[in-house]
């Protein structure tokens, strides 16, 4: 048998790289109307965010655009409150868990549903669609009335564990949806078959091979189980009677209409969650889009042997 | 590098529902021997490749590597590589690392698998290239990057299911080459499903003609064009006139163009088939037929006449054809020892 190191390859001729990007053409009066309606959106997104934290930023009730007067007391003031820390803690625990058992509930199923079971994947996403023609008070007085007839649910009812299976069950659809999308995309199927033809085990394909590239799905979805379980009000009003404080519970308990007096403190906390998610979001899509565009932009792309 | 081993599939039935996509399939692959599954989409062949990679678990039958019995073994455990059509490669990983790829599941030390990486890349030409990512690659690129792969673990059968199909003319050529070269120097035991007749022949050491999920044939790439025991591959391989005549006394004619003996039990109908490129101009004693259409083919053109009330196709030098358009009038004749007669 020869040696590898004598085997000299032919030299073949080479079909350019597949994904050289077009030249982009500019056309006239495209520009400016996309520049007026991408204004007109972002004043929409940005006017409720930023009059709240004008008012979080105002000593006191002012007319008009902006506040006459303006401290930074409430912003100050307000990370001391320890009923505020603790309701803080919990949210985080309640959207990581969900989204952590939201990523347990999906991804493997939705896998192998993918590579073995296709039914699997039809049954999951006619399940997905129950939050919607369910109203979530229903859904929470479901949940509370199945935990108290569930002998090994004994003791939970009105618990943050409750609140959390609520909450995935409201979340499942906003996780598997962007999911499904990316391992459609990615080709999980010739993904599976190559790995397996390489003589990887299941764990391994999903892990190695499967994840990296729905990432962008995982991603997506993951903001968006975390957005909502972390805004979510009325499973844990209904299910806990307010009595598991998370933000919004607290939010809501600072409210005029509660007989309390610091409206500012829910600006400061809703102004708060705003930048935190879109400090999230973007760092998200930089990072996917940054793997795009090294791989679309890669300065020896052009060259062939 | 393992020593190549032999691939035999006994009796392979694969049904899905009503369809039968393997119908008691057998073939048996020598060590170090390429094998290309011909045939149109649908007859089988990419289900009984699937089938010896355990994509696809046969209903019936048996599938040995060596001798080891693989039919029920879970794909990861058969010691194969596989080349899939659209390359398949880990879009997250670059070219080194897809080839390393089989090696690490493997549990290999570093060493092993960096020396093992740079003797493939080398072999498959894609030096300088260890550091891009698949998108990064041209088609061509790729499907080396895949062959790499499937080749990295020694894997004792080579599989490769349509791998040029999705390359344009010039580099599909050039690879193809560079496909059998690779194979003959590794020396593997390698199946190659295919649809185009010239790749299978121009590859393999010999080509299974499949239809309707059986092979109808496997022979050399010379015997199967040139001298097909199969009916189906005679009116399936290469450019063909297939004329249905009578027997009588024996004797199979056509008009005056030529007299052939039957084969033993004919019928009353057998199938004359010969090749475009033994039917000839002559001067003169020929049968005339007028061209129908010339279809240029660099070296030669194929026309396309009419004689006789049938159509039949010329293979002419180009030269000689360059003053033949539609209704020129030819002599033709016809090789007798280049036709083969088929039961009707």
């Amino acid at each position: 048998m020869t040696t590898l190191e004598d085997r000299r390859p032919l030299r073949v001729p080479e079909e350019p790289p597949a994904t050289r990007r077009p030249p982009r053409r500019s056309v006239p009066g495209k520009g400016r109307t996309r520049n007026v309606l991408f204004a007109l959106v972002f004043l929409y997104l940005i006017v409720p965010p930023l009059a709240a934290l004008f008012f979080s930023l105002s000593a006191k009730q002012y007319d008009g655009l902006f506040p006459q007067d303006w401290t930074l007391s409430h912003w100050t003031g307000i990370f001391d409150d320890e009923r505020l820390i603790a309701a803080i803690r919990r949210s985080a625990v309640l959207a990581l868990g969900t989204v952590a058992l939201v990523t347990l509930l999906v991804l493997p199923p939705l896998y192998w549903a993918y590579v073995r079971n296709p039914k699997l994947r039809t049954i999951m996403l006619v399940l997905a669609l129950l939050p919607f023609s369910l109203p979530f008070v229903v859904m929470a007085f479901g949940i509370d009335r199945v935990a108290e007839q569930v002998a090994f649910l004994e003791g939970y009812s009105g618990t943050g564990l409750m609140v959390l299976i609520g909450h995935v069950a409201l979340c499942f659809a906003f996780y598997l949806w962007p999911v499904d999308a990316a391992m459609s995309a990615a080709g999980v199927n010739r993904l599976h078959e190559a790995a397996q033809a390489s003589g990887a085990g299941p764990v391994t394909t999903l892990v190695r091979c499967i994840i990296p590239n729905i990432m962008p799905g995982l991603v997506s979805g993951s903001i968006l189980v975390f957005a909502i379980s972390w805004g979510e009000y009325s499973i844990a009003k209904i299910m806990t009677r307010s009595q598991y404080e998370i933000v919004p519970i607290w939010q809501v308990n600072l409210t005029p209409v509660n007989g309390t007096s610091d409206p500012r403190g829910v600006a400061v906390m809703s102004v708060f969650t705003f930048v935190l998610f879109l400090v999230v979001s973007l760092i998200a899509a930089i990072k996917g889009t940054s793997r795009v565009s090294l791989d679309e932009t890669h300065p020896t792309a052009a060259k062939e042997s | 590098m393992k020593s190549a081993q032999t691939l035999s599939m006994h009796n392979l039935v694969k049904r899905y529902g009503d369809v039968t996509a393997l119908d008691d399939v057998s073939l048996d692959v020598e060590e170090g021997e390429l094998v290309a599954l011909l045939g149109s989409s649908g007859c089988g062949k990419t289900t009984l490749l699937r089938g010896v990679a355990g994509l696809a678990q046969p209903d019936a039958g048996r599938i040995m590597i060596g001798d080891k019995d693989v039919t029920h073994l879970s794909t990861r455990h058969r010691p194969i590589g596989m080349v899939f059509q659209d390359y398949s490669l880990f879009p997250n990983m670059t070219v080194e690392q897809n080839i390393a790829f089989p090696l690490r599941v493997r549990k290999a030390d570093n060493d092993a698998v960096s020396r093992r990486v740079g003797e493939l890349v080398e072999l498959t030409g894609l030096e300088g290239k260890g550091n891009r990512y698949p998108n990064q690659l041209s088609g061509g690129q790729r499907q080396r990057v895949a062959l790499a792969r499937a080749l990295a673990p020694e894997p004792a059968v080579l599989l490769l299911d349509e791998p040029l199909s999705a390359l344009d003319a010039i580099i599909r050529e050039s690879l193809r080459d560079e496909l059998r070269r690779i194979q003959q120097q590794v020396g593997i035991t390698a199946l190659f499903v295919t649809h185009d007749q010239t790749e299978a022949l121009a590859i393999a050491d010999r080509v299974a003609v499949m239809s309707h999920g059986r092979i109808v044939e496997c022979a050399s790439p010379l015997d199967i064009y040139d001298a097909p025991d199969a009916r189906f591959t005679a009116e399936f391989v290469g450019s063909r006139n297939a004329l249905e005549l009578p027997v009588v006394d024996g004797k199979v004619s056509w008009e005056d163009v030529f007299v052939v003996d039957a084969p033993a039990g004919s019928g009353d109908k057998v199938l004359a088939v010969f090749r475009s490129e033994d039917v000839y101009i002559v001067e003169s004693g020929g049968f005339k037929a007028v061209v129908d259409v010339p279809i240029f083919l660099g070296p030669r053109t194929r026309l396309h006449v009419k004689a006789l009330d049938e159509r039949l196709a010329v293979d002419v030098s180009s030269r000689k054809a360059a003053n033949l358009g539609p209704g020129s009038v030819v002599q033709l004749n016809v090789e007798p020892s280049a036709i083969r007669l088929y039961p009707g």
